[in-house]
């Protein structure tokens, strides 16, 4: 391709074509400068063709891909076309916008490698689109389908523009961090800093230092001054996790500085003004740490001006596909895979457990299954123990017989965990006699239950 | 002054937020007086934020950056001049002598004929220095 003919740089056939389309597209050489540049390209990147023009492609396109995983790079070394790779870019004015990209190689008119063209999706639009279609609600990065956490999102939403105290209360991994991201990310502090500190992670003297910060000589070892968390929160968001963890001494300090605005750095001589917004949380029962005098009456009525309670995933299972959907869809972007989903047996098994461990769990399930699945569906084989209930094969020995195999497997523990491990019931789901069960279980060496579904103390 | 440049291919790294490699240039009266790498790969843009503060560092010269890892960085008390491109010691060397505002260290796009983009952001709490 000549790039010096035209406008853009493109050939006149195919120039008009190039110019009335919606995606971005661009060329560059052998040394990665810009040969052409279409009028999408224009719109998307807000640079002028003329100024992209020579320039290297990766200052002009700005995209979270350059660096590490620039697929214009992967095609011209494998001479083979990148579809749809996700990530983003960052415009003029720091916004970051999610784009797909993709690529191929540029030949001349004798077949010779002259350089690679790149086309490149908007996809702000489509995410908006998507996530209305879905009939999902959400806030931030926080996702449901469920009407346990509709209440949650309207009077999140609603507390977002004003600086009242919140109190989040909620199992561990049930996304409370994020809930407090999301009323920050609403609201008009939206662009200032949102800082995070985890109350229990830190012994009480540094957690002091910590939030308030110190002044150059106020101990042994402080050779500068240090600014506290509430300083470096500034006008925008303190968030105190695990908030029941903290001292009684700190409490005091705490509840200072929540009534009147100020607190002294360690060795200060003068208070300064704490201006950011409050945002506590615990997975404590707070009200029962004040009846046992663990926790200061003034400060929990301080703290909790406004409560919000987020309900364990046990409580919203309408909400695993959804969540599993997003984490397959992050974890493809991350780690470059393209996993489609969930075998329906893998889902079975995601239905049946409890989650302790609520959404966080429920990640790392997903995310460990992506580390071991090579296939594009995750299968139960993928899951851990805990959920399948017996030890997985090796992943790398599937052939017939292992994938028959976890098949029975899957679908008698099915059946078992369906007629609360009655053994004749369940053969009866299978269509097989109870001795063909029995037989199978003893082959498939499954752990079962001492009950059998008929007697809590029964044994098999 | 510590000043801190974002490296990608000898120039600057193109997009702050996933930059992988970083030099902390120590000056004194627009000399260098000290020289050492940096690493911040891996980590996400407010990690990597985190992990200048940690250096001290008291400006970032970088490219491309999100609204998010820049009110950080001021929060931070880092000053930012960011959505600069160009090779490392010709931009180095520019800011050592005062020079960076030129418009041949703007990124594309981001000169003032293009209505220029968000080059800089000063760190809070710290006193205006002159550009050593």
């Amino acid at each position: 391709m000549n790039a010096e003919n035209n406008d853009g740089g493109f050939f006149a056939p195919t120039k008009a074509i190039l110019e009335s389309i919606s995606d971005g597209v661009f060329t560059v050489d052998l040394n990665w400068r810009i040969t052409s540049f279409n009028r999408a390209a224009e719109e998307i990147t807000g640079i002028p063709r003329n100024v992209a023009s020579g320039r290297l492609c990766s200052e002009v396109f700005k995209s979270s891909m350059c660096e590490a995983d620039c697929a214009l790079k992967r095609t011209l070394k494998n001479r083979k076309p990148v579809i749809n790779k996700s990530g983003y870019i960052i415009d003029a004015e720091g916004s970051r916008i999610p784009v797909s990209v993709s690529t191929a190689v540029l030949r001349d008119e004798n077949g010779k490698v002259i350089g690679g063209a790149e086309t490149f999706r908007d996809l702000s639009e489509i995410a908006a689109l998507r996530k209305e279609l879905d009939g999902r609600f959400g806030l931030g990065d926080l996702i449901s389908h469920s009407r346990a956490m509709q209440p949650i999102f309207d009077t999140a939403a609603s507390l977002a523009a004003s600086s009242i105290t919140v109190l989040i209360h909620g199992e561990t991994g049930t996304g409370k961090e994020l809930l407090a991201r999301a009323i920050h990310g609403i609201g008009e502090r939206a662009q200032k800093p949102f800082v995070a500190v985890n109350c229990g992670a830190l012994p009480d003297t540094l957690l002091e230092s910590e939030l308030f910060g110190y002044k150059k000589g106020a101990f042994t070892g402080a050779v500068r001054d240090k600014q506290g968390r509430f300083a470096l929160a500034g006008d925008g968001t303190l968030f105190l996790d695990e908030i029941g963890e903290i001292s009684p001494a700190l409490q005091v300090r705490l509840l200072r500085v929540l009534q009147e605005r100020t607190y002294e750095p360690l060795g200060a001589t003068k208070p300064e003004t704490a201006n950011a917004r409050i945002i506590v949380a615990t997975n404590r029962d707070l009200a029962a740490m004040v009846k046992n005098g663990e926790f200061r009456q003034d400060l929990y009525y301080r703290i909790n001006v406004i409560s919000l309670e987020l309900p364990p995933l046990r409580k919203r299972m309408e909400d695993i596909p959804l969540l599993v959907e997003h984490f397959v869809e992050r974890f493809n972007r991350l780690q470059n895979k393209n996993v489609t989903g969930f075998t329906p047996g893998a889902y079975s098994m995601l239905m049946a457990h409890k989650w302790p461990g609520n959404v966080r769990e429920l990640e790392n399930v997903v995310e460990r299954a992506f580390v071991l699945c090579t296939a594009k569906w995750i299968s139960p084989e993928h899951l851990p123990v805990e959920l399948t209930g017996y030890r997985p094969l090796s992943v790398e020995s599937v052939n017939m017989e292992s994938t028959r195999r976890v098949a029975e497997e899957q679908s008698i523990l099915g059946a078992l965990k369906r007629n609360n491990f009655n053994r004749v019931a369940a053969a009866r789901e299978l269509g097989i006699h109870k001795t063909t069960l029995y037989r199978k279980l003893k082959e498939l060496d499954l752990p079962l239950p001492a009950h059998d579904g008929r007697s809590a103390h029964h044994g098999q | 002054m510590k000043t801190v440049l974002t490296i990608w291919n000898a120039r600057i790294a193109p997009v702050f937020d996933v930059a992988g490699q970083a030099l902390i240039v120590v000056s004194e009266n627009g000399a260098a007086l000290f020289e050492e790498s940096l690493e911040l790969n891996g980590v996400s843009a407010m990690a990597k934020i985190a992990r200048l503060a940690e250096v001290q560092a008291d400006v970032l010269i970088c490219g491309a950056i999100s609204r998010q890892a820049l009110s950080a960085a001021n929060a931070s008390g880092i000053e930012v001049h960011s959505f600069i491109s160009g090779d490392i010691r010709e931009v180095l060397q520019a800011w050592l002598e005062g020079r960076l505002g030129e418009i041949a260290f703007a990124m594309p796009g981001c000169g003032p004929k293009q209505g220029g983009c968000r080059r800089r952001g000063r760190g809070r709490g710290k006193t205006e220095k002159a550009v050593s």
